[in-house]
Protein backbone atom coordinates (compact mmCIF):
# COMPACT_ATOMS: atom_id res chain seq x y z
CA UNK A 1 0.00 0.00 0.00
CA UNK A 2 2.89 2.39 0.88
CA UNK A 3 4.69 1.87 -2.31
CA UNK A 4 1.52 2.56 -4.32
CA UNK A 5 1.37 6.04 -2.34
CA UNK A 6 4.84 6.42 -3.16
CA UNK A 7 4.25 5.94 -7.04
CA UNK A 8 1.10 8.18 -7.15
CA UNK A 9 3.42 10.60 -5.66
CA UNK A 10 5.99 10.15 -7.71
CA UNK A 11 3.74 10.36 -11.27
CA UNK A 12 2.06 13.90 -9.29
CA UNK A 13 5.65 15.21 -8.72
CA UNK A 14 6.43 15.36 -12.54
CA UNK A 15 2.81 17.48 -13.44
CA UNK A 16 3.18 20.18 -11.10
CA UNK A 17 5.48 20.39 -8.22
CA UNK A 18 8.85 18.94 -10.40
CA UNK A 19 7.53 19.76 -13.75
CA UNK A 20 10.32 18.91 -16.07
CA UNK A 21 9.37 22.23 -18.53
CA UNK A 22 8.42 24.66 -15.80
CA UNK A 23 10.69 23.71 -12.28
CA UNK A 24 13.13 21.74 -13.75
CA UNK A 25 13.46 23.77 -16.84
CA UNK A 26 15.23 21.51 -19.33
CA UNK A 27 13.71 20.31 -22.80
CA UNK A 28 12.60 23.85 -23.50
CA UNK A 29 13.89 24.42 -27.42
CA UNK A 30 11.76 21.74 -28.88
CA UNK A 31 8.41 22.80 -25.97
CA UNK A 32 8.97 26.57 -27.78
CA UNK A 33 9.74 25.59 -31.48
CA UNK A 34 6.63 23.29 -31.43
CA UNK A 35 4.05 25.27 -29.40
CA UNK A 36 2.69 27.51 -32.12
CA UNK A 37 -0.44 24.94 -32.98
CA UNK A 38 -2.44 22.59 -30.85
CA UNK A 39 -2.01 19.50 -33.12
CA UNK A 40 1.94 19.49 -33.17
CA UNK A 41 1.94 19.87 -29.67
CA UNK A 42 -0.05 17.32 -28.87
CA UNK A 43 1.79 14.77 -31.17
CA UNK A 44 5.13 15.99 -29.77
CA UNK A 45 3.75 15.50 -26.09
CA UNK A 46 2.66 12.24 -26.71
CA UNK A 47 5.65 11.04 -28.63
CA UNK A 48 8.22 12.33 -26.09
CA UNK A 49 5.95 10.21 -23.06
CA UNK A 50 6.15 7.08 -25.30
CA UNK A 51 10.10 7.44 -25.86
CA UNK A 52 10.30 8.68 -21.67
CA UNK A 53 8.53 5.80 -20.69
CA UNK A 54 10.25 3.08 -22.74
CA UNK A 55 13.61 4.42 -22.36
CA UNK A 56 12.98 4.71 -18.75
CA UNK A 57 11.45 1.52 -18.58
CA UNK A 58 14.06 -0.54 -20.18
CA UNK A 59 17.23 1.65 -18.45
CA UNK A 60 15.67 0.92 -15.24
CA UNK A 61 14.94 -3.00 -15.82
CA UNK A 62 18.40 -3.38 -17.01
CA UNK A 63 20.55 -1.30 -14.71
CA UNK A 64 22.09 -4.10 -13.16
CA UNK A 65 23.84 -4.67 -16.42
CA UNK A 66 24.86 -1.15 -17.29
CA UNK A 67 28.29 -0.88 -16.18
CA UNK A 68 28.81 2.67 -14.92
CA UNK A 69 31.10 3.94 -17.41
CA UNK A 70 29.57 2.77 -20.12
CA UNK A 71 25.91 4.15 -19.39
CA UNK A 72 26.30 7.25 -21.14
CA UNK A 73 26.59 5.11 -24.77
CA UNK A 74 24.21 2.92 -23.76
CA UNK A 75 21.54 5.42 -22.46
CA UNK A 76 21.64 7.05 -25.97
CA UNK A 77 21.26 3.73 -27.76
CA UNK A 78 17.82 3.21 -25.94
CA UNK A 79 16.89 6.64 -26.67
CA UNK A 80 17.38 6.61 -30.41
CA UNK A 81 16.20 3.27 -31.04
CA UNK A 82 12.57 4.30 -29.09
CA UNK A 83 12.82 7.80 -30.94
CA UNK A 84 13.63 5.76 -34.01
CA UNK A 85 10.66 3.41 -33.24
CA UNK A 86 8.08 6.68 -33.10
CA UNK A 87 9.97 8.06 -36.12
CA UNK A 88 8.42 5.08 -38.37
CA UNK A 89 5.73 4.57 -37.01
CA UNK A 90 4.64 8.34 -37.27
CA UNK A 91 5.75 8.41 -41.06
CA UNK A 92 3.53 5.35 -41.69
CA UNK A 93 0.50 6.15 -39.89
CA UNK A 94 0.40 9.78 -39.53
CA UNK A 95 1.98 11.45 -42.31
CA UNK A 96 0.62 14.80 -41.74
CA UNK A 97 1.82 14.89 -38.49
CA UNK A 98 5.49 13.68 -39.29
CA UNK A 99 5.52 16.43 -41.90
CA UNK A 100 4.30 19.20 -39.56
CA UNK A 101 6.94 18.36 -36.13
CA UNK A 102 10.04 17.39 -39.05
CA UNK A 103 13.05 17.64 -37.71
CA UNK A 104 11.78 18.06 -33.79
CA UNK A 105 11.24 14.42 -33.42
CA UNK A 106 14.57 12.60 -34.80
CA UNK A 107 15.59 15.68 -31.87
CA UNK A 108 13.85 13.85 -29.38
CA UNK A 109 17.70 11.82 -29.08
CA UNK A 110 18.84 14.85 -27.39
CA UNK A 111 16.12 16.16 -25.18
CA UNK A 112 17.30 16.43 -22.10
CA UNK A 113 13.80 15.28 -19.87
CA UNK A 114 14.89 11.92 -21.26
CA UNK A 115 18.53 11.87 -20.85
CA UNK A 116 18.22 14.14 -17.16
CA UNK A 117 15.59 11.62 -16.17
CA UNK A 118 17.12 8.20 -17.38
CA UNK A 119 20.70 9.21 -15.97
CA UNK A 120 19.20 10.67 -12.60
CA UNK A 121 16.05 8.57 -11.67
CA UNK A 122 16.35 5.43 -13.64
CA UNK A 123 19.11 4.32 -13.97
CA UNK A 124 19.08 3.84 -9.93
CA UNK A 125 15.34 2.63 -9.04
CA UNK A 126 13.60 -0.32 -9.58
CA UNK A 127 11.03 -0.12 -13.14
CA UNK A 128 7.65 0.20 -11.31
CA UNK A 129 8.57 3.59 -9.92
CA UNK A 130 10.31 4.43 -13.22
CA UNK A 131 7.22 4.08 -15.15
CA UNK A 132 5.36 6.40 -12.66
CA UNK A 133 8.15 9.18 -13.13
CA UNK A 134 8.29 8.96 -17.06
CA UNK A 135 4.12 8.89 -17.00
CA UNK A 136 4.42 11.93 -14.81
CA UNK A 137 7.38 13.48 -16.56
CA UNK A 138 5.76 13.13 -19.84
CA UNK A 139 2.06 14.25 -18.93
CA UNK A 140 3.87 17.17 -16.95
CA UNK A 141 5.48 18.45 -20.28
CA UNK A 142 2.37 17.34 -21.88
CA UNK A 143 0.21 19.49 -20.41
CA UNK A 144 2.63 22.55 -20.68
CA UNK A 145 3.25 22.51 -24.50
CA UNK A 146 -0.65 22.04 -25.22
CA UNK A 147 -1.27 24.94 -22.54
CA UNK A 148 1.01 26.90 -24.17
CA UNK A 149 0.19 26.26 -27.91
CA UNK A 150 -4.01 26.76 -27.12
CA UNK A 151 -2.67 30.38 -25.84
CA UNK A 152 -0.59 30.79 -28.75
CA UNK A 153 -3.03 29.25 -31.72
CA UNK A 154 -6.10 31.19 -30.11
CA UNK A 155 -4.71 34.19 -29.98
CA UNK A 156 -1.82 34.23 -32.69
CA UNK A 157 -4.17 32.23 -34.84
CA UNK A 158 -7.77 32.78 -34.57
CA UNK A 159 -8.00 29.00 -34.37
CA UNK A 160 -8.02 25.73 -32.42
CA UNK A 161 -6.32 22.47 -33.77
CA UNK A 162 -6.44 24.28 -37.18
CA UNK A 163 -10.19 25.33 -36.77
CA UNK A 164 -11.10 28.69 -36.87
CA UNK A 165 -13.26 29.95 -33.51
CA UNK A 166 -12.81 33.47 -33.46
CA UNK A 167 -14.84 35.89 -34.51
CA UNK A 168 -13.63 36.75 -38.14
CA UNK A 169 -13.40 40.72 -37.06
CA UNK A 170 -10.71 39.37 -34.49
CA UNK A 171 -6.96 40.21 -36.18
CA UNK A 172 -4.80 37.68 -34.76
CA UNK A 173 -1.83 39.03 -32.91
CA UNK A 174 0.95 37.33 -34.89
CA UNK A 175 3.11 38.00 -31.85
CA UNK A 176 2.06 34.99 -30.32
CA UNK A 177 2.76 32.51 -32.96
CA UNK A 178 6.32 34.39 -33.12
CA UNK A 179 9.22 33.03 -31.13
CA UNK A 180 8.87 36.22 -28.25
CA UNK A 181 5.28 35.56 -27.85
CA UNK A 182 6.32 31.79 -27.09
CA UNK A 183 8.64 32.78 -24.64
CA UNK A 184 6.17 35.59 -23.29
CA UNK A 185 3.35 32.65 -22.50
CA UNK A 186 6.10 29.98 -21.36
CA UNK A 187 6.90 32.73 -18.25
CA UNK A 188 3.27 33.31 -17.73
CA UNK A 189 3.15 29.73 -17.47
CA UNK A 190 6.15 29.35 -14.63
CA UNK A 191 4.65 32.01 -12.87
CA UNK A 192 1.12 30.21 -12.83
CA UNK A 193 2.82 26.65 -12.07
CA UNK A 194 4.62 28.19 -9.03
CA UNK A 195 1.21 29.63 -7.76
CA UNK A 196 -0.57 26.23 -7.95
CA UNK A 197 2.63 24.80 -6.19
CA UNK A 198 2.81 27.12 -3.52
CA UNK A 199 -1.24 26.13 -2.96
CA UNK A 200 -1.03 22.71 -3.20
CA UNK A 201 2.03 23.06 -0.40
CA UNK A 202 -0.04 25.00 1.64
CA UNK A 203 -3.32 22.41 1.80
CA UNK A 204 -0.54 19.17 2.22
CA UNK A 205 0.93 21.10 5.44
CA UNK A 206 -3.10 22.46 6.79
CA UNK A 207 -4.20 18.47 5.92
CA UNK B 1 41.71 0.52 -18.25
CA UNK B 2 43.42 -2.91 -18.83
CA UNK B 3 42.97 -4.88 -22.19
CA UNK B 4 40.75 -7.40 -21.29
CA UNK B 5 38.40 -4.47 -19.82
CA UNK B 6 38.28 -2.84 -23.63
CA UNK B 7 37.02 -6.12 -24.62
CA UNK B 8 33.84 -6.51 -22.18
CA UNK B 9 32.69 -2.94 -22.15
CA UNK B 10 33.02 -3.36 -26.57
CA UNK B 11 31.14 -6.45 -26.00
CA UNK B 12 28.65 -5.32 -23.94
CA UNK B 13 28.00 -2.32 -26.14
CA UNK B 14 27.73 -4.28 -29.12
CA UNK B 15 25.24 -6.17 -27.59
CA UNK B 16 22.88 -3.22 -26.86
CA UNK B 17 23.72 -1.85 -30.37
CA UNK B 18 22.75 -5.40 -31.93
CA UNK B 19 19.42 -5.52 -30.23
CA UNK B 20 18.45 -2.34 -30.55
CA UNK B 21 19.30 -2.91 -34.65
CA UNK B 22 16.80 -6.03 -34.12
CA UNK B 23 14.29 -3.76 -32.60
CA UNK B 24 14.56 -1.43 -35.53
CA UNK B 25 14.70 -3.73 -38.18
CA UNK B 26 11.13 -5.29 -36.71
CA UNK B 27 9.52 -1.87 -36.84
CA UNK B 28 10.66 -1.12 -40.16
CA UNK B 29 9.62 -4.36 -41.35
CA UNK B 30 6.17 -4.09 -39.48
CA UNK B 31 5.62 -0.25 -40.96
CA UNK B 32 6.77 -0.79 -44.70
CA UNK B 33 3.62 -1.72 -46.00
CA UNK B 34 1.86 1.55 -44.62
CA UNK B 35 4.67 4.05 -45.51
CA UNK B 36 4.14 3.00 -49.34
CA UNK B 37 0.59 3.80 -49.26
CA UNK B 38 1.10 7.03 -47.79
CA UNK B 39 3.84 7.58 -50.16
CA UNK B 40 1.56 6.09 -52.84
CA UNK B 41 -1.28 8.33 -51.84
CA UNK B 42 1.29 11.31 -51.44
CA UNK B 43 2.65 11.03 -55.35
CA UNK B 44 -1.24 10.89 -56.87
CA UNK B 45 -1.93 14.07 -54.67
CA UNK B 46 0.46 15.65 -56.46
CA UNK B 47 0.06 14.41 -59.59
CA UNK B 48 -3.08 15.89 -59.44
CA UNK B 49 -1.68 20.03 -58.72
CA UNK B 50 1.28 19.35 -61.49
CA UNK B 51 -1.54 17.97 -64.38
CA UNK B 52 -4.79 19.77 -63.19
CA UNK B 53 -6.49 17.85 -66.38
CA UNK B 54 -5.04 14.47 -65.23
CA UNK B 55 -7.80 11.69 -65.37
CA UNK B 56 -5.74 8.77 -64.78
CA UNK B 57 -1.62 7.42 -64.54
CA UNK B 58 -0.39 4.57 -65.04
CA UNK B 59 3.17 3.22 -63.44
CA UNK B 60 5.99 2.63 -66.37
CA UNK B 61 7.13 -0.72 -65.79
CA UNK B 62 10.95 -0.92 -66.26
CA UNK B 63 11.42 2.63 -67.10
CA UNK B 64 14.89 2.87 -67.60
CA UNK B 65 17.38 6.09 -67.87
CA UNK B 66 17.88 6.86 -71.63
CA UNK B 67 20.61 9.38 -70.48
CA UNK B 68 22.58 7.93 -67.57
CA UNK B 69 24.44 10.21 -64.63
CA UNK B 70 26.80 9.06 -62.31
CA UNK B 71 25.30 9.08 -58.74
CA UNK B 72 21.55 9.48 -59.95
CA UNK B 73 18.65 6.94 -60.33
CA UNK B 74 15.04 6.55 -61.34
CA UNK B 75 12.81 5.74 -58.54
CA UNK B 76 9.88 5.40 -60.46
CA UNK B 77 7.74 6.93 -63.33
CA UNK B 78 4.34 7.62 -64.28
CA UNK B 79 2.83 8.10 -67.42
CA UNK B 80 0.02 10.51 -67.24
CA UNK B 81 -3.36 10.49 -69.08
CA UNK B 82 -6.36 12.35 -70.05
CA UNK B 83 -8.98 9.81 -71.94
CA UNK B 84 -6.06 7.65 -72.82
CA UNK B 85 -4.18 10.47 -74.34
CA UNK B 86 -1.05 10.90 -72.63
CA UNK B 87 -0.80 14.30 -71.87
CA UNK B 88 3.01 14.20 -69.48
CA UNK B 89 5.39 12.18 -67.41
CA UNK B 90 6.04 12.27 -64.17
CA UNK B 91 9.76 10.86 -62.79
CA UNK B 92 10.75 9.91 -59.11
CA UNK B 93 14.45 10.34 -59.51
CA UNK B 94 17.15 10.17 -56.44
CA UNK B 95 20.48 11.32 -55.84
CA UNK B 96 23.11 12.75 -53.54
CA UNK B 97 22.68 15.65 -52.11
CA UNK B 98 24.01 17.21 -48.65
CA UNK B 99 23.51 14.65 -46.53
CA UNK B 100 22.05 11.49 -47.42
CA UNK B 101 20.01 11.01 -50.71
CA UNK B 102 17.24 12.93 -52.02
CA UNK B 103 14.12 11.51 -53.70
CA UNK B 104 12.52 14.35 -56.27
CA UNK B 105 9.69 14.09 -58.39
CA UNK B 106 9.26 15.86 -61.28
CA UNK B 107 6.11 16.45 -63.98
CA UNK B 108 6.96 17.06 -67.35
CA UNK B 109 4.28 17.80 -69.62
CA UNK B 110 4.03 17.20 -73.94
CA UNK B 111 6.10 20.54 -74.60
CA UNK B 112 8.87 19.94 -73.00
CA UNK B 113 8.26 22.26 -69.84
CA UNK B 114 8.15 21.12 -66.08
CA UNK B 115 4.46 20.84 -65.05
CA UNK B 116 5.85 20.90 -61.18
CA UNK B 117 8.40 19.41 -58.70
CA UNK B 118 7.79 17.91 -55.70
CA UNK B 119 10.56 16.93 -53.09
CA UNK B 120 9.36 13.64 -51.35
CA UNK B 121 12.65 12.78 -49.22
CA UNK B 122 15.37 15.01 -48.58
CA UNK B 123 17.40 14.75 -44.96
CA UNK B 124 19.55 18.36 -45.12
CA UNK B 125 20.50 20.86 -42.31
CA UNK B 126 16.95 22.44 -40.92
CA UNK B 127 16.93 26.30 -41.24
CA UNK B 128 19.61 25.59 -44.31
CA UNK B 129 18.90 22.97 -47.09
CA UNK B 130 15.26 21.92 -45.70
CA UNK B 131 14.31 25.45 -47.05
CA UNK B 132 14.12 23.73 -50.05
CA UNK B 133 10.87 21.91 -49.99
CA UNK B 134 9.45 24.64 -47.27
CA UNK B 135 5.96 25.53 -48.62
CA UNK B 136 6.42 28.63 -46.26
CA UNK B 137 10.40 29.63 -47.99
CA UNK B 138 9.77 32.18 -50.76
CA UNK B 139 12.46 33.33 -53.34
CA UNK B 140 10.06 35.69 -55.25
CA UNK B 141 7.80 36.82 -52.17
CA UNK B 142 5.14 38.97 -54.23
CA UNK B 143 4.85 36.15 -56.27
CA UNK B 144 4.92 33.15 -53.40
CA UNK B 145 7.11 31.44 -55.63
CA UNK B 146 8.60 28.58 -53.33
CA UNK B 147 12.19 27.39 -53.79
CA UNK B 148 11.00 24.11 -55.66
CA UNK B 149 8.31 26.19 -57.41
CA UNK B 150 10.80 28.30 -59.72
CA UNK B 151 11.23 25.12 -61.65
CA UNK B 152 7.88 25.20 -62.99
CA UNK B 153 7.46 26.13 -66.27
CA UNK B 154 10.97 25.91 -67.17
CA UNK B 155 12.28 23.90 -69.69
CA UNK B 156 14.28 20.40 -69.84
CA UNK B 157 16.70 21.61 -71.90
CA UNK B 158 17.46 24.88 -69.99
CA UNK B 159 20.67 24.48 -67.78
CA UNK B 160 18.57 24.24 -64.42
CA UNK B 161 21.60 25.31 -62.40
CA UNK B 162 21.81 26.57 -59.15
CA UNK B 163 23.62 30.06 -59.30
CA UNK B 164 22.65 30.23 -63.34
CA UNK B 165 19.04 29.86 -63.74
CA UNK B 166 18.00 28.73 -60.62
CA UNK B 167 18.04 30.98 -57.74
CA UNK B 168 20.24 28.73 -54.93
CA UNK B 169 19.08 29.24 -51.36
CA UNK B 170 21.79 31.20 -49.01
CA UNK B 171 23.85 28.71 -47.03
CA UNK B 172 22.86 25.71 -49.11
CA UNK B 173 24.55 26.02 -51.90
CA UNK B 174 25.52 22.45 -51.82
CA UNK B 175 21.92 21.24 -51.73
CA UNK B 176 20.47 23.98 -54.00
CA UNK B 177 22.88 22.92 -56.92
CA UNK B 178 22.19 18.88 -56.12
CA UNK B 179 18.37 19.24 -56.04
CA UNK B 180 18.61 21.16 -59.51
CA UNK B 181 20.52 18.34 -60.97
CA UNK B 182 18.05 15.83 -59.87
CA UNK B 183 15.73 17.69 -61.38
CA UNK B 184 17.65 18.15 -64.55
CA UNK B 185 18.41 14.16 -64.71
CA UNK B 186 14.42 13.18 -64.06
CA UNK B 187 13.14 16.13 -66.27
CA UNK B 188 15.73 14.68 -69.32
CA UNK B 189 14.84 11.49 -69.06
CA UNK B 190 11.27 11.83 -69.06
CA UNK B 191 10.92 14.18 -71.95
CA UNK B 192 13.24 11.26 -73.80
CA UNK B 193 10.99 8.72 -72.34
CA UNK B 194 7.70 10.75 -74.37
CA UNK B 195 9.71 11.41 -77.64
CA UNK B 196 10.19 7.27 -77.96
CA UNK B 197 6.75 7.47 -77.20
CA UNK B 198 5.62 9.62 -79.70
CA UNK B 199 8.22 7.73 -82.06
CA UNK B 200 6.81 4.40 -81.67
CA UNK B 201 3.00 5.91 -82.74
CA UNK B 202 3.96 7.53 -85.49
Amino acid sequence: MNRLKQLVRLFLAGIVSENPLLIIMIGLCSALAVTNGVDTAIGMGLALTFVLLMSEVIVSAFRKLIPDSLRIPIFIIVIAAFTTIIDLVMAAYFPALSDAMGVFIPLIVVNCIIMGRVEAFSSKQPVLESAADALGMGLGYTWVLVGIAAIREILGNGSFLNIPIMPKSYEPILFFIMPPGGFLVFALFISFNLWLKKIIAKRAKGA
Amino acid sequence: MNVKAYVKFGAILAAYAAVACALLAVTYTLTKAAKEKQDAIRTEKSLKTFFPDIESFEKVKGFEATLPQEGLSIVEAYVVKQKDIVIGIAVTAAGPSYSDRAKVLVGVGLDNRIQGVKILEIKDTPGLGLKAKSNNFFIDKERTTTWFGQFTGKAADDPLEAKKDIAAITGATVTSRAISRIVKYAAANGTAYIAKLAEAAQ
